[in-house]
């Protein structure tokens, strides 16, 4: 369903040049659940914003079913992809009513009969129609982040892409969320991407798990393997050890990982 | 053994025009030299809690209570000279995020020392030496160059170092520390709580560590007080919390995704309106 190869993503020209992505590679079958987990500035958002068409300074290649995509995308690509953001106090126009934000994609991409779409995307994120005319403010953050996916799924697309979607939530609220994405990954046959700094939201999630750090995939695994707790890779196996809490011995051990060596 | 604080039925009400909100409603606790972990979802008044022990409320806010004692001394009928004495002092706290707790226009080395000089009258030469002693003890390589850095210069987890070694200059006898780690990566996170502890510990101090991570807290800290809509629902050893028995702990340890655990449904939290107003 989505390949990348060799995509790399560099911010900034000359002696200031970051190299926020590296020369990445990874499939997701059609209807897989693919994980990229990574701390801050490791690169994984970036990744989701080249797939989703955000960022349109990228080399390598990006196949999404079947097509090679170039760095401006159409419309008919949009209707196919569609991302949730992490933060869902700031991804909602404030001034909109929950109809207005959801009829939005409707009228761009000319699908008609609104209303009835608009009340079916919302029963589908477990919200009654007496959410849509409310204003985000009206809102808890837990339903703002339903709101959010269902202006996602309101064009039926068949890949979301998924950027840090609970990280704002609090833990109860979180597992509301996953839960609503597991059910309708399984309902509506979807194929995810997940970003997350969260190793344990990450497992719970996706099946296959790409770890980074500094721009670059450094293992690449099943979900099995990270719950045997038998990662390959040093840093893998760090950044599991310190999502299982606070431990003073094993903090004496934490190391520097820089790829460059 | 006189508790190092005391506090005992604390409310805080915020009056508007609109609305009354009750944040705190009747919180009692005691505490020695050891570290609490306060848990709890936004809004169930573990901040506001912390920001009431340091007169930090303001108007509208107002804070209740039947005692509020610090080392023997009451806190709610302080003056606010007398206050400031203790703020900064002998309690201190560090906030969530270090980009706005910091002044962008001063380097951070002189802020340092500046906290320093107020509590302690010390000249130029001493509070430099001083602060450079702190860095370093917050383990910040290069301690000399970072006194000369600005906020921006830093990163998140330096930042948040930088913070910690501001509020312990001072010497004081009780470190609050709200979500200070919530904002970096997990492994800064682990490194920032290991400095904490060290130094907490080396000095005798107390420790009330706020934070929503569950998890976290009952592999750091001695004891958990557990918070829901400005009450406490249970207090307990952090080593016997998977013995939790209120449903409220329980609800929260369950709905957190594990990693060894298949996936499925979670189990969704379920709030009895009860837990609002019921004895505990």
């Amino acid at each position: 369903m989505i390949t990348v190869s060799d995509l790399s993503v560099t911010f900034g020209r000359g002696r200031r040049a970051v190299p926020a992505v590296q020369r990445v590679s990874f499939t997701v079958e059609a209807g897989g659940l693919y994980g990229i987990v990574g701390e801050s500035g490791s690169g994984k958002s970036t990744i989701l914003n080249v797939l989703s068409g955000l960022n349109r300074r990228w080399r390598g290649s990006v196949t999404i079913d079947g097509d090679q995509q170039a760095l401006q995308r159409d419309l008919a690509f949009h209707k196919k992809v569609q991302m949730v953001f992490q933060d869902p106090y700031g991804s909602l126009h404030p001034r909109h009513t929950v109809d207005r934000i959801l009829s939005e994609p409707v009228a761009i991409h000319r699908l008609g009969q609104s209303a009835a779409r608009v009340v079916k995307a919302l029963e589908e994120v477990g919200l009654g129609p007496e959410f849509r005319f409310r204003y985000p403010h009206q809102l808890s953050g837990g339903q703002r982040q339903r709101v959010a996916v269902a202006r996602a799924l309101i064009l039926e697309p068949r890949i979301l892409l998924l950027d840090e979607p609970t990280s704002a939530l609090d833990v109860s609220v979180q597992a509301e969320v996953l839960n609503l994405l597991t059910g309708l990954h399984q309902r509506r046959n979807l194929t995810y991407i997940l970003v997350s700094h969260n190793l344990a939201v990450v497992a719970h999630m996706c099946r296959r798990i790409a770890v980074m750090n500094r721009g670059v995939i450094i293992e690449e695994l099943g979900v099995d393997t990270l719950r045997n707790r038998s990662p390959e890779h040093p840093y893998t196996r760090q950044l599991l050890s310190a999502s299982l809490g606070y431990d003073r011995q094993a903090v004496a051990m934490l190391e520097e990982f820089d790829m460059d060596d | 053994m006189a508790a190092l604080l005391d506090v005992k039925n604390l409310h805080v009400t915020f009056r508007t025009r609109k609305e009354t909100v009750e944040a705190v409603r009747g919180v009692s606790f005691a505490m020695g030299r050891e570290k609490i972990g306060i848990v709890g979802e936004s809004g169930s008044g573990k901040s506001v809690t912390c920001r009431a022990l340091l007169g930090l409320v303001r108007p509208p806010g107002t804070v209740t209570a039947d005692h509020l004692l610090f080392d023997g001394v009451e806190l709610r009928q302080t003056d606010p000279r007398h206050m400031q004495a203790i703020r900064g002092r002998r309690i201190s706290m560090v906030m969530q995020d270090p980009k706005y707790s910091l002044n962008p226009v001063m380097t951070v080395g002189d802020q340092i020392a500046e906290a320093y000089r107020i509590h302690a009258r010390a000249s130029q030469a001493e509070a430099r030496r001083k602060t450079v002693e702190m860095l370093e003890a917050v383990r910040i390589r290069r301690p000399e160059q970072v006194y000369d850095t600005y906020p921006h210069e830093v990163s998140g987890g330096m930042g948040q170092r930088i913070m910690v070694a501001m509020m312990l200059i001072p010497g004081p006898d009780l470190l609050i520390a709200d979500e200070p780690t919530s904002a970096l990566d997990v492994t800064v996170q682990l490194q920032l709580l290991a400095i904490m502890d060290d130094l907490v510990q080396q000095r005798g101090m107390g420790l009330i560590f706020i934070s929503h991570d569950l998890n976290l807290v009952a592999s750091f800290c001695d004891r958990i007080i557990i918070m829901y809509a400005g009450r406490i629902m249970e207090t307990c050893n952090a080593a016997e919390l998977h013995n939790a028995q209120h449903p409220y702990t329980r609800g929260l340890m369950n709905c957190l995704p594990q990693i060894d655990t298949p996936p499925g449904e979670l189990p969704v939290l379920q709030r009895n309106p009860a837990w609002q107003d019921g004895p505990l």
